[in-house]
Order: structure tokens, then sequence, then C-alpha cells
């Protein structure tokens, strides 16, 4: 998946119009929802891939949700 | 040939009501997070058992509405299932047994399982049936998560619900509808038990208590993982070695764990909406009760030659799937 896609996804999933791989997950009001959110993301989208849920949550920023699917996204 | 069936479902509820609205506020939650909240697990407001009352007392209150439609020395087993038992020892079941007057030649025991537990506790009834050892088993399920929940625990709190359920299973067809229990399958990964755990209820920590260890640890998101990734499989495993389809059942009973997880399984696994059986909105999630409460609603009102598949899952990992028919 193309990052520019990737940052869709996770727009929709954080209720924004457009996301920076800057903006940080507080400022963005990550929550255990959210996360669910992105777990059926993640298996939707990356059957294959395993990310913990404790990875996303340890995660700062979007650009280190981002390093979590390695070379899933171009 | 030996069959067991389903005679009779009942649940007790107790009567205190515990609205997340409420809690999410007190907790300082902005309006609109508590209402996507409430939206997204579908539960609005839970029954939660007062400081005295524990899983053998809801047990009781239900077990006695199944004695209605049975002579109480006509049960020969008695099962109780809970992972919030009152004692670790002695076994709860033998406990029930004296409180529901039940006659002493009897055959009592507890099954520690959560959210898959009605399913394995139908499978211990259905071989208890089918090996000549009973005619008519008490089947009970019971727990009251809310005394190992804090109330600052907003994420794990709004969840969980008190309750208790009692099934009469049965080698004979008693009342005008009742249910032959089909074939089982089962699922267990203990790899993950950390997902769901209360430390120190138990002898490990017994002596050694770890801080905040008497009640639930809770991992919500770790349990969706598990839901989403190994039950669509075990539900499509079930119907291929009974040869079905999704098609061919009439309706679906999930463990009423949230609306959010099972919304996303029932996508997943292309059922159609209205073939799932739910009843958790007032009542939230009530582990191994939460299949059965769900029957007791439903039941008397399903045609002849339904089927019904019945799919528990949650903390152990453990996870299950049973199919009956009317």
């Amino acid at each position: 998946m193309k990052k520019i896609d990737l940052l869709n996804h996770f727009a929709k999933i954080f209720e924004k119009k457009s996301l920076q791989e800057e903006n940080s997950l507080k400022d963005l009001e990550f929550d255990s929802l959210i996360g669910l959110d992105i777990t059926t993301f993640n298996d939707e989208y990356f059957p294959d891939l395993k990310i913990d849920y404790e990875k996303i949550q340890k995660s700062k920023t979007i650009k280190d949700l981002i390093k979590l699917y390695g070379d899933k996204i171009k | 040939m030996i069959k067991a069936y389903i005679n009779k479902v009942e649940n007790f509820l107790p009567a205190l009501k515990e609205s997340n609205t409420d809690l999410l506020r007190t907790a300082g939650l902005p309006e609109n997070k508590i209402t996507r909240m409430i939206k997204k697990i579908g539960i609005k407001s839970r029954r939660i058992a007062e400081k005295n009352i524990f899983s053998n007392d809801l047990a009781i209150k239900s077990a006695k509405k199944i004695l209605k439609y049975i002579n109480k020395n006509e049960i020969d087993y008695l099962i109780f299932c809970s992972n919030t038992p009152e004692y670790s020892l002695p076994t709860n079941a033998c406990i029930i047994q004296d409180r529901l007057k039940l006659k002493t030649n009897i055959g009592a025991f507890d099954i520690i399982l959560a959210c898959s537990g009605y399913i394995y506790s139908l499978s211990v009834a259905k071989s208890l049936i089918l090996s000549n050892q009973a005619k008519n088993i008490l089947l009970i399920t019971s727990d009251t998560y809310s005394k190992f929940i804090k109330k600052e625990n907003i994420n794990t709190r709004v969840l969980f619900g008190d309750g208790s359920s009692s099934t009469l299973i049965s080698s004979k067809k008693k009342l005008k509808r009742s249910f032959e229990i089909e074939n089982f399958e089962y699922g267990t990964d203990g790899s993950g038990f950390k997902n769901a755990v209360i430390p120190n209820f138990g002898a490990r920590n017994w002596n050694n208590k770890v801080e905040n260890g008497d009640y639930l640890d809770l991992n919500g998101p770790g349990i969706y993982e598990f839901a989403l990734k190994r039950v669509p499989p075990v539900v499509n495993e079930y119907l291929k070695k009974n040869s079905l389809s999704i098609d061919k059942i009439d309706h679906f009973v999930f463990h009423q764990a949230n609306e959010y997880i099972i919304n996303n399984i029932q996508l997943k696994l292309k059922i159609p909406k209205e073939k799932l059986l739910m009843n958790m909105s007032s009542i939230g999630n009530t582990s191994s009760s939460s299949i059965p409460i769900v029957l007791s609603k439903y039941l008397d009102k399903i045609s002849k030659n339904k089927k019904i598949l019945l799919i528990g899952f949650g903390g152990g990992l453990s996870w299950g799937v049973c199919l009956i028919k009317s």
C-alpha cells in the first residue's frame, strides 16, 4: 500500500480530513476505540502482518504507526 | 439412540442498574466521546450485584426459575460454570445443591471457564446424557465481574454486567420447544492467558499479592484481535465438517462481548445481520451467561426445524462452537 493511501485510511479512523506524519496521537485523541479500528483495518488490509496492539499503543505519532507496517508501505 | 435436549433456559439479573453514560460522565469524559463509546460497544447499562450478593446467590435465583418446570428430585446432575466463583474451596456446585435442596445422590461440579463456558458446559452435559450417566442436568452459569473491576477502570467497567443463567438439559423432550444439542468444535490457546486475568484470584499470588491484582486485568484490544482471527475460521471449520453453510443456519448467537466485536465478526463471515440474536444493550457482557441469556429471550419464539449456531470465545484464550436444532 502507498503511504498516502495509508494516511487516508488513518484520517478516516481518526475522523480527520487529512493527517500529517508528525501529528501526535495524543493531539488526535487516540484511545482504545481508535486502537480497535486500527486493528480492524490491519485485519482487513494486512491479514498476514502481526502488529501487536501494545506496539500501536506505544506509538507517539502517525509516523511511528506507519513504521509498524515496515516494507508493506511504499 | 439417546439424544440430549435443551428443554428450558432461564436467567436472573440483579435489580441494580449501572448506566454507562453516568459512569463515563463521572469519569469526566466529554459528551461526544461518551456517545461515540456507547454507540460502538452497544451497551447502555448493565446490572450489578449488590455488595453482599455473589455468583452463587444469582445462580440460586436463575435455578429456581428452572425448577418450576421440573420436579427437583428429577435433577440427577448439577454443573456450575463461573470465572468469579464465591469460593475456590469447596466446589460451588456442592453449595448450590444444598441451597436448592436437590437430592444428594447426584453428581455436582464446577467448570472454570469464561466466555466460552456455556459451550464447554453444554458439551459435558451432552456427554453425561449420551453415556447414560444422567437424564436431567441443571447447568448453571453465574458471574459477578463487577466485584473485580474498579469503577475508575472505565474502559473495562462499561463492558461487564453481572448475571446468571440456568439450563435444563435432558435425554427427552420435556416442553413444547426443545432443542437438540448437535456437534461441537473447540479451540484453546493458553499463550494469550494474560489478555484476561485476575492475578491474585488463585494460589499463585495468594501469599505474595500483586499490586492491583485483585482486579480484572483485561487487554480488550488483545481479546478483540484474538476474536477477529480465531472466531471466523472456527465457524467455517464447523460448518464444513458438518456439511453446513452460513445460509443453512437460521440464527447465530455469539458471546455478547460487545457490538463492535460481533459486528466485525459478522462482516468477516458475511452473516446477514438479521440472523444475529443479540441481547446486551441493557445487560452487558455477562461472560459464560451471555449466550444462554440471549437464548432465554428468544428460544420460545423460534419455530420448529430451525438451526441455531452458538459461538463462545474469550479468556483463556478459549473458544467453542455448537449447533442446537429445534
